[in-house]
């Protein structure tokens, strides 16, 4: 059995350095994940990242979305040394200030024990956890990636208390995903970090098969404890049943997400300005929602590449593409409910799975494709009713892809709606989530 | 008159970019400060006339004693040998005049005299530059373009209140230069 406490809760340590109000990409993940856990039950402790790194270091928050998180949940933050996020000269120890090179000198020594920035938040936690452990034990530690601190944490805590731990792969730690090749080079100290990270977990979770399958290949003998939860849509931000918007010309082309240099934003902007022939989409807009870049500093060279004038028109005069800037994860459903095709931006290919595909298909619209062919979201993707995949990132075809989704959405009719929600209803958080769930109890029945 | 801009090259490890971020600065008719030490070692690189120069080197040389210190270090010794090295030893006397200078003078001056110096409020690097640039003026934007440069830079932050404070140019334009 477990180690209830005086309410017979299990106790999970979730360790998530992204967690609201940070609105980083996986975000979404972590905050579905700690409030399906209490929901279901446990008593969740979250780690996550100091607010100052979060509002100053980045200034990437979405404010709103700390607001979705269900109030069991107790969220704690450890310390991280922000040494390589702080610019401000002013603010510096006084140590950096007279002797900045051997401070950067001695700074980077530390990569030799672990090889990312956020390892000092990985002790902090540590710490922490131990203490918090001291007064009530913990039954077990997820730890969400990246940053892959957080494993290390989770790894370092299970072998001074045996408490197992789970590594949820957000992301992946020794793979470029874009590039599709190893990130580090042969005998690089992240290596010998996941193979041991992984050999002592209790179970290694995957957001696709692509990548569990990378990964099964690289450590066979750990490959029995690795399972798939993909991503999922959130139906409480969705206003789940919300009906559909008649559709009425001028035809609304919706991408919603952030904008980043790895997306083949050009080819997206350049096949709809090709669409636009069409007298179907001659009025047609495609308004681009979302921050650009994941960083503050990030927003001056994205406007430079989607050529975003003072208007905030994208491309050319004419091109009836508009960036509306971000808008809130909880404000997100009057914008889907107001389009009529959304628009799959995403960058990468055969391990991409993208979040944002189920909440695009939950919304029950035609989806138009704008990715490298083989990418991992086609694995979800497949069986919706409303997707238009050009297979490819040629302009051209592309932008006939964007033409029949516009017919489509145009003669959209409630039977096929219905038939691609029901689709999308296969990827509710609840659903991807439950044998996540179920493998945790699991987990925690074995070791007692 | 536009902005004023003081770009920090204290260390001198990146003469070129500090040379080319204050003669963009002019040419913008903004009004650029470069502050360096010895501006015997910036010879290889042109700096504009419209560039004003502030040595720190060349205030630390005004202080009080330091005179009496070149002289006892440097000049005297110099002499010294000069009168000594005449005839069959007057070479054996050259090299032990540069000798000295290199292996005595030098590091006494840079690690005994120097530090002594600057432990004094008024000729730290800080007060030196603040000497230098005036100080009344006001700084608009402060270029920290070298490490070298960075304990002054810390110091002279302590005191004054600058609005911006940047690495280069460029990381300096990213947040408006001369739009105040």
């Amino acid at each position: 059995m477990t180690t209830p406490d005086e309410t017979g809760r299990p106790r999970v340590l979730y360790l998530s350095f992204y967690f609201p109000p940070s609105r980083a990409s996986g975000v979404y993940r972590a905050r579905a994940t700690a409030n399906h856990l209490v929901a279901s039950g446990w008593d969740v402790t979250v780690f996550a990242a100091p607010l100052s790194f979060l509002y100053e270091a980045i200034g990437s928050v979405d404010e709103k979305l700390a607001e979705t998180i269900d109030p069991r949940v107790h969220v704690e933050r450890p310390h991280l040394n922000q040494f390589v996020w702080q610019h401000d000269i002013r603010r510096f120890s006084r140590f950096r200030r007279q002797a900045p090179l051997l401070a950067v000198n001695l700074y980077n020594k530390t990569h030799k024990l672990f090889p990312e920035h956020y390892h000092s938040w990985g002790m902090a936690s540590v710490a922490k956890a131990l203490r918090m452990h001291m007064r009530r034990k913990f039954d077990v530690v997820v730890a969400t990636g990246n940053p892959f601190a957080s494993f290390a944490a989770a790894y370092l805590f299970h072998r001074l208390t045996g408490v197992p731990y789970v590594v949820d792969y957000r992301d992946a730690w020794t793979l470029d995903l874009f590039k599709d090749k190893p990130l580090y080079p042969e005998g690089h100290v992240a290596w010998s970090w996941e193979k041991r990270v992984l050999h002592k977990a209790s179970a290694a979770v995957f957001v696709n098969e692509a990548l569990r399958k990378w990964h099964q290949d690289r450590y066979p003998s750990d490959a029995g404890k690795m399972m798939i939860v993909p991503n999922g849509w959130d139906p409480d931000v969705l206003e789940e049943g919300a009906p559909p918007h008649k559709t009425t010309r001028p035809l609304q082309y919706t991408y919603v997400g952030t904008v980043t240099p790895v997306q083949p934003v050009r080819e997206m902007v350049e096949a709809f300005e090709t669409a636009r022939a069409h007298p179907l989409l001659s009025d047609a807009t495609l308004n681009i929602y979302g921050h650009l870049g994941f960083f503050r500093g990030s927003q001056v060279g994205m406007r430079h590449l989607l050529n975003i004038d003072d208007d905030d028109r994208v491309g050319s005069e004419n091109s009836g593409i508009i960036y509306r800037g971000p808008v809130s994860k909880t404000e997100v459903a009057h914008t889907y409910a107001e389009s009529d095709v959304l628009v799959f931006l995403a960058g990468g290919a055969k391990y991409v799975t993208s979040g944002k595909i189920f909440e695009y298909m939950a919304n029950g619209k035609p989806i138009v494709s704008v990715h490298a062919p083989g990418i991992a979201a086609a694995e979800v993707l497949a069986g919706y009713p409303l997707w238009f995949n050009a297979d490819s990132l040629d302009p051209v075809d592309v932008a006939q892809a964007m033409i029949a989704a516009g017919k489509a959405a145009e003669d959209l009719t409630p039977e096929t709606r219905a038939a691609a929600i029901a689709h999308a209803e296969k990827y509710t958080r609840n659903r991807v989530l439950e044998p996540f769930e179920e493998r945790l109890r699991t987990i925690i029945a074995k070791k007692d | 008159m536009g902005e004023h801009v003081v770009i920090l090259a204290e260390g001198g490890q990146r003469k070129r970019a500090a040379a080319t971020d204050a003669e963009r600065v002019v040419a913008d008719g903004n009004e650029a400060t470069l502050v360096l030490r010895q501006r015997s070692k910036w010879l290889d690189e042109p700096i504009s006339d419209r560039v004003r120069v502030v040595d720190l080197h060349d205030l630390e040389k005004q202080e009080r004693w330091m005179p009496v210190e070149w002289l006892l270090l440097v000049r005297v010794p110099r002499f010294a040998f000069k009168v000594v090295g005449v005839g069959p030893i007057k070479g054996f006397s050259q090299r032990a005049s540069s000798a000295w200078r290199r292996r005595v003078a030098n590091p006494l001056h840079r690690r005994v005299f120097l530090p002594m110096v600057r432990r004094r409020a008024g000729s730290r690097p800080e007060s030196l530059m603040e000497r230098g640039i005036g100080a009344r003026t006001v700084v608009d934007v402060l270029l920290i373009t070298d490490p070298g440069s960075m304990p002054t830079a810390a110091d002279f932050l302590e005191h004054h209140d600058v609005p911006r404070v940047a690495y280069s140019l460029d990381h300096a334009e990213a947040t408006a230069i001369g739009e105040r």
